[in-house]
């Protein structure tokens, strides 16, 4: 009964607890190969890892970077888009950046097409991928975190050139 | 609304053999028939919204992202086919022929299952379901499995009883952070499985509760962790 009440308070806090977090403004640096899927290197004008570094009860769980390969663009993490991108977030070095464009971070990831109400994946081709973004202009993504007894968190949108993804995945395509 | 494009997708990846020409299907002569299944069930708020936890957080999810990556070569290939559940999606016998059986091809299909949570509680009886089916269960992975407590199982669907798991290799990671946090307290609350006996491998770690993805890729035995001897036994039994 003790641990109950424990946790109903520590659930009440996080309640409590201000979620008016920073929005991070993304912009797209380049899309590489990586030696497992594509790397995308993007630069944030606020330290994402910070967000919630000095909380206690309020943990990053997941932390991804997402981008929607077609019109829907609802990045909710209730949400299963069919096809997207979704790879890991890292910061990289900072000391070797002197662009002024803020905090460098790589997202190593893969493009998925997910099925049976988002709990199948499969990885799409290449040729699949540039199908999908050839009609387009640009990709949107952004950086969606889920965080222990918090709200998620959502970056503002970052736009990658549609033209850049279809190159680089022409040079890949077996 | 169904989408037609992701339904036939679906069948596709399912059923039907991938015949577009690949530069991995010049060097085989046949697609691969009986792939390895890979259940993540995810435990209370991965998938959808828990009781005052609220959710959905996703822990499953991230340590799956993870294996994804360390076996793209196969993912899309039908040699190995991730499968994201929630724990009461794996309960009971209406549950398991729903959401589990559809996705083994055959009982030649090889199973391992990752559970976290009260999904590691769940996920080890579903091994013993589908050994008890005829399936082989090639690995069985509980990450800090949680479900002993009465009260959990009261406001939970998850089975009452202790598992006893049936897989031909099981890893059990306990674990026991020096500064526990929110997810170590309520874990303690629906009370985690002490497991005594029957893994292969049996870890007490320092980290959190909810940190899934740490504990499913974190060195063990001979710096190996569990994620790496997964993808070992996936890759040592793949069909030619």
């Amino acid at each position: 009964m003790i641990r109950l009440l424990v946790v109903i308070i520590l659930m009440g806090m996080a309640g409590c607890a201000s979620d008016a977090k920073p929005l991070a403004n993304l912009t797209f640096s380049v899309i590489k190969k990586a030696p497992a899927g594509y790397a995308i290197e993007f630069h944030s004008d606020i330290d994402i890892d910070s967000l919630f570094a000095s909380e206690s009860t309020r943990k990053i769980v997941s932390r991804q970077l997402i981008c929607a390969l077609e019109n829907d663009r609802n990045f909710s993490v209730e949400h299963k888009m069919a096809r997207f991108f979704s790879g890991d977030v890292e910061l990289q070095k900072t000391d070797s950046d002197n662009s002024g464009r803020g905090y460098r971070y790589l997202s190593n990831g893969l493009f998925y097409l997910s099925f049976n109400d988002g709990s199948r994946l499969a990885k799409l081709t290449e040729g699949e991928v540039i199908n999908l973004v050839s009609v387009q202009d640009e990709i949107e993504c952004k950086v969606v975190m889920t965080v222990f007894l918090s709200k998620p968190y959502y970056s503002a949108a970052m736009k990658i050139p549609a033209a850049q993804v279809v190159k680089l995945l022409r040079e890949n395509k077996s | 609304m169904p989408n037609p494009e992701v339904e036939s997708a679906a069948k596709r990846n399912l059923n039907v053999p991938d015949i577009r020409p690949t530069a991995r299907q010049t060097c085989r002569a046949a697609p691969v028939l009986n792939p390895a299944v890979v259940f993540f069930i995810g435990g209370a708020g991965d998938k959808e919204p828990y009781l005052f936890i609220a959710g959905p957080f996703k822990n499953i999810v991230d340590a799956q992202n993870r294996f994804n990556m360390m076996l793209e070569d196969l993912l899309g290939y039908l040699e190995y086919v991730p499968v994201y559940l929630g724990y009461n999606e794996v309960r009971g016998k209406e549950n398991i022929k729903l959401n589990v059986l559809k996705e083994i091809p055959s009982k030649k299909s090889r199973v391992y299952i990752v559970g976290h949570s009260l999904g590691g509680w769940n996920g080890a009886h579903l091994s013993s379901v589908l050994t008890g089916l005829g399936y082989t269960v090639e690995m069985l992975v509980t990450l800090d499995p949680v479900g002993e407590g009465a009260m959990v199982w009261s406001v939970s669907n998850i089975y009452r009883r202790k598992p006893i798991p049936l897989a031909k290799f099981w890893i059990n990671i306990r674990a026991n952070p020096t500064k526990p946090d929110g997810s170590d307290v309520i874990a303690e609350m629906g009370e985690r499985w002490e497991v005594q006996s029957g893994p292969n491998m049996n870890y007490i770690v320092d980290v959190n509760h909810y940190n899934a993805k740490t504990m499913f890729t974190m060195p063990l035995k001979y710096k190996k962790s569990a994620a790496i001897l997964l993808e070992e036994s996936i890759r040592s039994t793949e069909v030619k």
